[in-house]
């Protein structure tokens, strides 16, 4: 499991090291805190892939493509804009480190718009010279190179090139002995899944014998659910029973209902790793919080995920905390306040411990970053 | 400009402090300013068991810790006052080895407080800049050395009260049917003694306004010269300047 990660250069982060995570991660703090910054930090170093770096640029902050000033789609990912400087995010296991670099840099002429074989029309294009042929990602964003492999320090380290003369393809991988990437699930704040995409995932785990999981994180919102099956007809789409009821797509459902089967869906399909989710809150009525964050323990504990989570909501900071007083849990739980010191101007992660926690949240203490 | 934030346990020891610190007898010695007082609350732990007074310090000096990094940069004292009681749960070697613990956990420095009024100085990293911040204590306490602010408010009280006194015949009386006295004697008769100098809106809101009436009248109803205070006033002045 992840134990502390150490960022500099990055968003809005300057030189920060939070140290102390458990399994079950909260993270709480005004707006412009760092949280979602801190969850990219984690994806870009856990997963360690171009595609990762796309897409905490072109999926989660919406940046698309400038011909003209091609440095503006990347420079938001350095800290005030600084592309001088290097990206250092690494993260820190009980017995390795492992993280990333990455570098920006300006060239002109069309030095490596041939490193890249176009497919055509689609999603992908194949890099020419990788030992291991890949596929990448015609992105909106374009331009990115990685660079080299293996570093002592941070891992791998990537380079942004960005060439206002040419028109660079997509994604290109100069160096050929990356590994591919580990796959990290990140659930961003809002999201909602691609109903087919959904549907192929719960139709695997069904078919593996994991209905009886899916059926009891349901009923942490719904306990009369009693049946999931994914139809094929008239549309591919998950269909639920509710006790002496017919089965009714998920689409006539509340977002709980699918924010809940996404979550596990991810956390079956990737044991051993990281799940990252943003304003974890989303759809989740108080009612059903605590009975969610059991889930959640169990079943990282289950199938050994380590989840990073996001939240605005008082309701869902106390029914983690709740939920954490369970000696089953508490081991395992951590609360991170984040905010911005006014001593060194530095994002911080406060470390919160159960007893204190509880202490602020029946007495009215601050620990949201106010 | 550096402040001084002193924790203590109640309100009611709140309102103590700030009749002490405001009070004439302390401006002729020195001049107070820029102290400010924040109390405990209580709270259920992890154990489920209910943490009252004192027992809450750990977890108000890792709030307190944040705060220093939220927005508070100038606080560059902590001063600690609590009950010193009396064992085996309190007196002073435990009452000290409580808010050594309890500075240790949120700053990761052992004072090694071994007696009231001490102060020490350390650096410490908050939020990953090194500061200089000093600490200190004190146990509320009567003459016995023992005790907490009921005990020392019932020996400075300076006027009668027929409640408190028939009180005290009660409690005799209890004693003699029972062999043992009142339970909480003496946070009753120092509740019946503010509450006979309260004025109607203050008893009307008791729980929330009867602490008012020792800041308000305490210069009236408790002596302030009394020996038994000597040290905490003596502690106040030094951790006011």
């Amino acid at each position: 499991m992840i134990e502390s990660i150490s960022i500099e250069n990055f968003r809005c982060f300057k030189h920060t090291r939070i140290g102390g995570f458990k399994r079950v991660n909260l993270i709480g703090g005004q707006n412009n805190a760092g949280k979602t910054s801190l969850l990219e930090a984690m994806l870009l170093a856990s997963q360690r892939g171009i595609d990762s770096i796309e897409f905490v640029q072109a999926t989660l902050r919406n940046v698309t493509y400038n011909q003209t000033a091609p440095e503006l789609s990347w420079n938001g990912l350095f800290y005030q804009n600084r592309q001088q400087n290097p990206i250092e995010i690494s993260i820190q296991y009980p017995d390795r480190t492992q993280g990333i670099q990455l570098t920006y840099e300006e060239e002109t002429g069309s030095a490596y718009a041939d490193r890249v074989e176009d497919t055509g029309s689609g999603q992908w294009n194949r890099i020419k010279d990788n030992r291991i042929e890949r596929k990448v990602s015609k992105s909106i964003l374009r331009g990115l190179l990685t660079e080299s492999g293996e570093l002592s320090e941070h891992g791998f380290s990537f380079k942004i090139i960005v060439n206002k003369d040419a028109d660079p393809k997509d994604f290109v991988a100069r160096k050929s002995n990356l590994p591919l990437p580990v796959p990290v699930p990140f659930i961003p704040a809002g999201f909602k899944p691609d109903p087919r995409s959904i549907s192929q995932d719960v139709e695997l785990l069904i078919k593996a014998g994991k209905e009886d999981i899916l059926r009891d994180a349901l009923a942490t919102i719904d306990l009369d659910i009693d049946q999931i099956r994914v139809f094929h007809y008239p549309a591919l789409e998950v269909n639920l029973r509710r006790a002496a009821e017919s089965f009714l797509p998920l689409s006539l459902f509340g977002d709980a209902i699918t924010r809940v089967i996404d979550i596990i869906v991810k956390i079956l399909k990737s044991p051993n790793a990281v799940l990252l989710i943003d304003e974890i809150e989303n759809g989740i009525h108080y009612t059903h919080q605590q009975e969610f964050w059991k889930l959640l323990f169990k079943v990282a504990r289950q199938f050994n995920v380590q989840i990073f989570a996001t939240s605005h909501s008082l309701e869902m900071i106390r029914a983690f905390n709740e939920v954490a007083a369970n000696e089953e849990f508490t081991a395992e739980a951590q609360y991170v306040e984040m905010f911005r010191s006014v001593r060194s101007g530095e994002i911080v992660g406060n470390m919160i411990s159960h007893d204190t926690l509880a202490y602020s949240l029946v007495n009215n203490q601050t620990f949201r970053g106010e | 400009m550096a402040r001084t934030l002193l924790i203590v346990e109640s309100p009611n020891d709140k309102a103590f402090m700030q009749l002490l610190m405001s009070s004439s007898q302390m401006t002729e010695i020195s001049p107070i300013y820029d102290t400010e007082i924040d109390h405990l609350h209580n709270f259920t732990g992890t154990d489920g068991k209910e943490k009252r007074g004192k027992d809450a310090l750990p977890q108000k000096l890792q709030v307190v810790k944040a705060q220093l990094s939220k927005k508070s940069p100038d606080i560059q004292h902590i001063a600690v006052i609590v009950d010193a009681d009396s064992p085996p749960t309190g007196g002073k070697t435990q009452s000290l080895a409580l808010i050594n613990r309890a500075f240790e956990e949120a700053f990761g420095v052992n004072p090694g407080f071994t007696e009231p009024g001490q102060s020490v100085e350390h650096t410490v990293n908050l939020s990953g800049e090194l500061a200089a911040l000093k600490m200190s204590c004190y146990l509320t306490q009567d003459s016995t050395g023992e005790g907490n602010l009921d005990t020392v408010l019932k020996a400075i009280a300076s006027q009668s009260c027929a409640e408190s006194d028939c009180l005290e015949l009660m409690n005799a009386c209890v004693a003699e049917k029972t062999g043992a006295p009142m339970r909480d004697f003496t946070k009753q008769w120092v509740n019946y003694y503010v509450r006979s100098h309260a004025s109607k809106k203050q008893l009307k809101n008791a729980e929330n306004r009867l602490h008012e009436v020792i800041t308000e009248q305490g210069k009236d109803i408790f002596n302030l010269n009394s020996p038994v205070i000597e040290g905490l006033k003596s502690y106040l002045q030094r951790i006011s300047v």
